[in-house]
């Protein structure tokens, strides 16, 4: 299992890379790609608002006694419905979904849960699994359902009791600092064949994935702060992770203040080009290293037990469901960053040759 | 608002949803309008040439 996770993640990585490469990075996208972002998108925003998030009995039981009560929504699969004259009792066993929570120690016994007549039973069958809110009672040591969220979820995303709905955000925050890096990479790549060839061509694909690079670091960086609003309390919190994509965006904004700066384009093609190639070098360093060695509010800090959700040595750290989402959604972002970068290369190169043209 | 968004957190997913949704959007609208430029400027130049040649 670990490692077809593994292989799906490489997969959803490297073939959009691939597919671009071979054909042709700066041509005009295909109907197979314009489909396939298609799909990718709609699937991916889908299963990020659609599917529940689903805590277990205990988390119910937990959060049932403290003071901020929040409802907890239980996944649990229906054994047995007996109608009494007031209320349902229904018999349930937590189903087997795994939770970085608490998966050590999987509850295997039943539980009792009261519902109330007032809800609709009828298209419930046993062996159904049910996401329903649950309250906890003390005194009768029993479960009263207040709402029934899904039945028989394609997905379920796991509850963690600060994130809430929150942790689908991974989903929509993480994968554009990824694609970011790809695109930086991809400048890389082509400053050292400008270098080499003394092309034009490759000094306008090198400018042209920093700056589709630059639209989607910003876009995290935004959608990251709405997040961090939520969770820490502020917009912005000089967290490492936080200071180091403000230095890469600071670097990549200097990128086109060096290319601007420049009359000549024989001069602005190579300054730049030695100037994409120097300054990728601090990028691994700034995005992967330095937010691991300090103490962070990012998961995967200095002294952190989850070592990053991600990319973890311990692959069974993050739930089954929220990665595949999350693969998904690193293939939908680099599809559009592709179809994005082979707009504006096109566009450019027109622009350059309209110039050659007045002059 | 604040409130709100804190107590229906699938809400904050929304709002992050559309934010991305925007920013490329907005991408897509400043592509359209230098296209547009260019356009009138290849236009432009085409009437040029043709007056050279006449």
């Amino acid at each position: 299992m670990v490692t077809i996770r593994y292989v799906l993640m490489l997969l959803c990585i490297v073939l959009p890379i691939v597919l671009a490469f071979k054909h042709g990075i700066s041509s005009p996208r295909k109907k197979y790609w314009v489909i396939t972002t298609f799909i990718l998108v709609t699937s991916v925003i889908y299963f990020t608002i659609i599917p529940p998030i689903s805590g277990n009995f205990s988390d119910a039981r937990r959060l049932s006694n403290t003071e901020d009560f929040k409802d907890v929504d239980v996944s649990f699969i229906v054994s047995e419905i007996v109608l009494n004259n007031e209320q349902v009792l229904i018999t349930a066993i937590p189903s087997e979904i795994f939770h970085f929570t608490e998966k050590k120690n999987l509850e295997k016994n039943s539980y009792t849960v009261i519902s109330p007549k007032s809800i609709d039973f009828t298209s419930i069958e046993v062996g159904d699994n049910v996401v329903s809110t649950l309250n906890y009672i003390e005194e009768t040591n029993t479960y009263t359902l207040k709402k029934i969220i899904a039945v028989n979820p394609l997905l379920e995303y796991p509850f963690i009791e600060a994130l809430q709905h929150r942790i689908k955000n991974l989903n929509l925050h993480v994968p554009l600092h990824w694609t970011s890096f790809i695109a930086y990479l991809v400048s890389l790549i082509f400053s050292i064949k400008y270098l080499k060839h003394d092309n034009l061509e490759d000094d306008v694909i090198a400018s042209s994935a920093i700056k589709i690079g630059l639209i989607f670091t910003i876009l995290g960086t935004v959608t990251g702060m709405v997040w961090a609003k939520f969770n820490w309390g502020a917009y912005w919190n000089w967290d490492p992770r936080q200071t180091t994509i403000l230095v890469i965006m600071l670097i990549y904004f200097a990128y086109f203040g060096l290319r601007n700066s420049l009359d000549s384009f024989e001069k602005k093609a190579k300054l730049s080009a030695v100037y994409s190639i120097v300054s990728f070098i601090s990028v691994p360093v700034l995005m992967f290293i330095i937010p691991r060695l300090l103490p962070s509010l990012h998961p995967g800090g200095k002294d952190d037990g989850t070592t990053g959700p991600v990319l973890s040595t311990q692959a069974d750290m993050v739930d089954s469901s929220l990665a595949f989402i999350f693969y998904l959604s690193i293939a939908a972002f680099l599809f559009i960053y592709f179809w994005y970068l082979s707009i504006e290369i096109r566009q450019k190169m027109l622009e350059n040759k309209l110039r050659e043209q007045n002059v | 608002m604040y409130n709100f968004l804190n107590d229906n957190s699938i809400y904050v997913v929304l709002v992050v949803a559309l934010i991305n949704w925007f920013g490329l959007f907005v991408y897509l609208m400043r592509t359209e309008s230098k296209l547009n430029r260019l356009e009138k400027q290849y236009s432009s130049n085409n009437l040029k040439s043709k007056g050279k040649n006449e």
